[in-house]
């Protein structure tokens, strides 16, 4: 072994050795050549045949180097500054291939840390894979998560065999009051164990003690990390405080670490007993008052998923046989398990990886260009290498050096394309917030750049590694003067490497294409609402102070004159369902009078919305039939109702709906249609649901409502002073949200708008630097045939011969990569089903719009080259040689 | 004339060195070379090619130690020694060798009635 210190003696004493090693070989000659003469040589033959008989003295010399193990840095600084100074006098090539790779790099970087945020990252739970979301489900009532009752949550916390605990969730918004202004806080309310079944640990204070969330404790509040740091300047003070939220004082006992938002962003935490809708003594004892959106469960540490899977579904089906009369057979009650991280990125999860795939093929379509780069670049430097190796270099020694410089060239674009990352990340974390709990996580961390690192080593190995070596007949011929230097091997891989990006190309593009149309698709959905000139103010009650009929439906009445005095408002109406908001679907079940069910057949079922008289107006929403509701339509007047037409038909196919009876309290009393109204979306992607509106003025009361106003001018330059209207009705009761309803119908598509804008913004990088690579190498072709070239002109072929001559080897190229990767992304579009819209996979118009645009642009791309072809003068050509 | 590429020659040389320090001291490159082809009655020509490479090599593993001296005819000259650990080295080299030439031998002799 090769001592250490040795090495660094060596290292340190580089320019002596280097002295030395000359010093040395000079000595033996010198005592060779003396010898030499004692033989009876001339003292100048003698010298030579030193020589000759030492052989070579530089490669003794080089072979003397390699013994001194420093060899490897010291090769390494001696390329790198090869390679650096290679690059400067190249600096097209330098900039061109650093910048397609920072292009390729930082999309990889950017997507790479999305998805390490959002799905890869450990969630900040203590180990969360034996963490479990307990859902129940009624497919027979078209309810795909029914949450969970009181009663039902205590039953399967006490008769299940396979968790360690079990915690329930839900979300209320409460007004905390004590700070200079009301505040509404969104709040989590969760059994005293929560936060200990998380493993969460709270930054300042202690969690919920055991005991806290049984009826009658004192309430209680833990802060959100965030909510604290907006609203308390991360004031450690805060611990002890107490707030005033539903008439009743709540003392502040900790602060928590930032959690995932989720299930939503919770601001305060709050143990059940806090929770005046939880509390209430029907809410304790009613089976189907189903007010736990979330079970969170934690296994036992020797229980496997399956198996608490199955002893969750034994419970449910007992609880079925024991309360026949909560579970209805056709509701087909389940109760299933999923994993927490899973229930977390819900449908983010196939975007994702589509975009991480597409990245990655930006990227490899980018190493393909770079290498074809370097390929030219090296026929041209056929000639330094073989000079190279003539002085000595070995080849692993050429080749070495020629991996270094890509290596560099790969880190350098790695360093740009993390910046590139860094920018746009900022961007991706504010879009992508709203629709991933865990958007806050996406940072640009050590995963991330290690991530980086990866990528630019692999990507200058990938387009470094099939660089053919010249072997030594061509070092040889290379020499020569005039030579080409060209193999047939190289012209063959360039071929091969211009197919391979137009093949990778065809599915990106489709895969853009095919998002762009769905988007398209959406946005040409008629809601069946005007949305361009309605705004929509949202406010929640604070219950405790508005907690009777009267005192809502008085601020309600005030909000909608004060809103309807602005300049510039020509109608104003009041709905408890914000239009085209279709998050929060909640559908009632109801009975049509003269009609009778089986015992196990689906009841008929409807979204039940409460709107002011003019809500249909408003928003235009046509009547079809009968009449829409009067301020008459009171408590005190007959009970009436107005249906869309989806529920008509469903349940009238005849067309006479109205005049029709319906109950929605089993037949107590029973209301009549007075009217059909057209469909409208509550989400832009699925059709119109069945809908059952009833008036303001004889419901009881809205809680949360949405003050709607149709303007004359652009609804946003009402936002403010409709805000302030509502706040001068009551300076307590905060205004959630001001917004048009084209920005509600925007938001609605904004996820798929993301994924659409960075799958186009791949795919054109990917055309770009696709086209740039066809280009490329049909321009070095035909600079290598310029004496073909002149000599066939020289023959009589026309300038079209030659134009088509060089159009059809490019188009060749072109030809055999759309076929490859129209067979290929065929195969893989099935995969993007999920997040298409009106669009099937194998959409034939995509696939013909994506290979003609490619056809185009490829086309394009040949035709430079090619007519730099026909301007080639058949003299200078013969003569160029 | 050997074949001064092979494995075994590379090993060889460097066994041949260390002896040859081993039994006169301190010597330059080209003393070496010269007492190894004396020693071998000519038979062993040293390339200097591979000489030079062996004695930085072995100096790189210290098996041997340079120092810069005057030659015999008043010039400059690097001198190089065997160390302890060289000494060690040697003798496990000669032993082995000693094992593998009688191996060979063995395997030899017994070829011997058959070719006659």
């Amino acid at each position: 072994m090769i001592s250490p210190g040795h090495l660094l003696r060596r290292l340190f004493r580089r320019a002596r050795a280097e002295n030395e090693l000359t010093r040395e070989m000079e000595h033996h000659l010198a005592m060779e050549t003396e010898a030499r003469i004692r033989e009876g040589l001339p003292p100048g033959e003698a010298r030579l045949a030193a020589l000759r008989a030492f052989g070579g003295v530089t490669q003794a010399q080089e072979a003397c180097r390699d013994a001194w193990g420093v060899r490897f840095m010291d090769n390494l600084r001696q390329d790198l500054a090869y390679s650096w100074r290679g690059l400067r006098h190249n600096p097209g090539f330098a900039c061109v291939v650093i910048l397609t790779l920072a292009l390729g790099i930082g999309a990889n970087t950017a997507i790479f840390s999305v998805v390490q945020g959002v799905l890869l990252r450990p969630l900040a739970y203590r180990d969360p894979n034996r963490v479990v979301m307990v859902t129940q489900a009624a497919p027979g009532s078209g309810q795909a998560s029914l949450g969970f009752s009181v009663p039902e949550f205590m039953d399967h916390r006490q008769r299940n065999r396979a968790f360690a605990a079990m915690s329930e969730f839900h979300s209320m918004w409460f007004i905390l009051l004590g700070r200079p202004e009301p505040v509404r806080v969104q709040t989590g309310v969760v059994s005293d164990n929560f936060f200990d079944l998380l493993g969460v640990k709270p930054l300042l204070g202690r969690a919920f003690l055991p005991g806290e969330d049984q009826i009658g404790a004192a309430p209680v509040l833990l802060l959100s990390y965030e909510f604290w740091q907006a609203e308390f300047g991360g004031d450690p003070g805060v611990v002890g405080r107490v707030f005033e939220m539903n008439n009743k004082p709540h003392t502040v006992v900790g602060v928590l670490p930032p959690l995932p938002a989720f299930p939503n962003a919770s601001q305060v935490y709050m143990p059940a007993s806090a929770c005046p809708f939880r509390a209430a003594p029907n809410t304790l004892t009613n089976r189907t008052g189903r007010i736990v959106s979330h079970v969170f469960a934690r296994l036992k540490d020797d229980v496997t998923m399956t198996q608490a899977g199955e002893d969750s579904r034994r419970i449910g089906v007992e609880l079925c046989g024991e309360f026949p009369e909560s579970y209805p057979v056709s509701d087909r009650h389940t109760v299933t398990l999923e994993p927490v991280a899973q229930a977390f990125t819900g449908d983010a999860r196939t975007p994702l990886f589509v975009l991480l795939a597409t990245s990655g093929f930006v990227l490899l379509i980018a190493c393909a260009n770079v290498a074809n780069l370097s390929l030219a670049r090296l026929v041209r430097r056929d000639r330094e290498l073989a000079v190279r190796a003539a002085m000595g270099a070995g080849r692993g020694r050429i080749l070495r050096q020629l991996l270094t410089e890509n290596l560099l060239l790969a880190l350098i674009g790695g360093t740009g394309g993390l910046a590139l990352a860094a920018i746009s990340v900022r961007l991706l974390v504010v879009y992508a917030g709203r629709f991933l709990p865990r958007a806050g996580e996406i940072a640009i961390n050590a995963p991330v750049l290690l991530f980086a690192l990866v990528i630019s080593v692999l990507t200058g190995l990938v387009f470094g590694s099939k660089v053919p070596l010249p072997d030594g007949d061509a070092l040889a011929n290379a020499l020569k003067d005039g030579s080409r230097g060209t193999g047939a091997g190289r012209t063959r891989l360039r071929a091969a490497l211009v197919i391979g990006q137009v093949a990778i190309s065809v599915p990106l593009l489709v895969g853009a294409g095919l998002s762009l149309r769905s988007l398209q698709n959406l946005h040409a959905v008629d809601p069946g609402l005007e949305t361009n000139r309605v705004l929509a103010a949202n406010v929640s009650l604070n219950w405790s102070r508005y907690n009777d009929f009267p005192t809502r439906f008085g601020y309600w009445d005030r909000a909608m004159h004060e809103a309807g005095k602005l300049a510039g408002v020509e109608s104003v109406a009041l709905t408890g369902k914000e239009p085209l908001n279709g998050l929060v679907n909640f559908t009632i079940p109801f009975q049509i009078e003269g009609r009778s069910l089986a015992p196990d057949a689906v009841g008929p079922r409807a979204t039940a919305i409460v709107v002011s008289e003019d809500y249909f107006k408003v928003i235009g929403q046509p009547l079809l039939r009968g009449r829409a509701f009067l301020s008459t339509d009171t408590a005190q007047a007959p009970p009436v109702i107005v249906v869309n037409q989806t529920l008509a038909q469903r349940h009238w196919p005849a067309g006479d709906a109205v005049g029709q009876h319906v109950s929605t309290d089993n037949g107590k009393t029973w209301r009549t249609i007075i009217g059909v109204v057209a469909d409208t979306r509550q989400q832009l992607d699925q059709a119109p649901v069945d809908e059952m509106y009833s008036p303001l003025r004889s419901s009881g009361g809205v809680l949360v409502g949405s003050v709607l106003v149709r303007t004359s001018q652009p609804p946003e330059l009402l936002a403010r002073q409709l805000r302030a209207a509502l706040l001068a009705v009551d300076p307590q009761q905060p205004v959630t949200s001001v917004e048009s309803l084209l920005e509600v119908r925007d938001q609605t598509i904004a996820p798929r708008r993301l994924t659409t804008t960075l799958l186009g913004l791949f795919a054109l990088l990917a055309l770009g630097i696709t086209s740039a690579g066809i280009g490329g190498v049909l321009a070095f072709s035909v600079s290598q045939r310029t004496q073909e070239i002149g000599i066939r002109m020289a023959l009589g072929a026309s300038r079209g011969a030659v134009l088509a001559m060089v159009l059809r080897q490019g188009l060749l190229l072109v030809g055999v990569g759309l076929v490859l990767g129209t067979l290929g992304a065929w195969s893989l579009s099935h995969l993007m089903g999920s997040v298409l819209y009106g669009v099937p996979p194998n959409d034939v118009l995509t696939f013909v719009a994506v290979v003609m645009t490619l056809l185009i642009v490829a086309a394009g791309a040949c035709l430079v080259p090619a007519r730099r072809a026909t301007t080639v003068s058949p003299v200078t050509a013969l003569r160029s040689s | 004339m050997p074949d001064y590429k092979s494995e075994l020659f590379q090993g060889t040389l460097d066994l041949l060195i260390l002896r040859v320090l081993a039994a006169s001291g301190a010597m330059h490159g080209w003393g070496i070379a010269q007492r190894i082809q004396v020693l071998s009655r000519d038979v062993l020509v040293v390339n200097q090619g591979s000489l030079y490479p062996a004695l930085h090599r072995l100096e790189a593993q210290d098996f041997i130690a340079a120092e810069w001296g005057v030659s015999e005819n008043n010039r400059q000259a690097k001198f190089y020694q065997l160390t302890r650990k060289g000494q060690r080295q040697l003798a496990d080299e000669t032993a082995y060798w000693d094992r593998f030439t009688s191996a060979v031998g063995l395997v030899l002799q017994n070829r011997a009635p058959a070719s006659s």
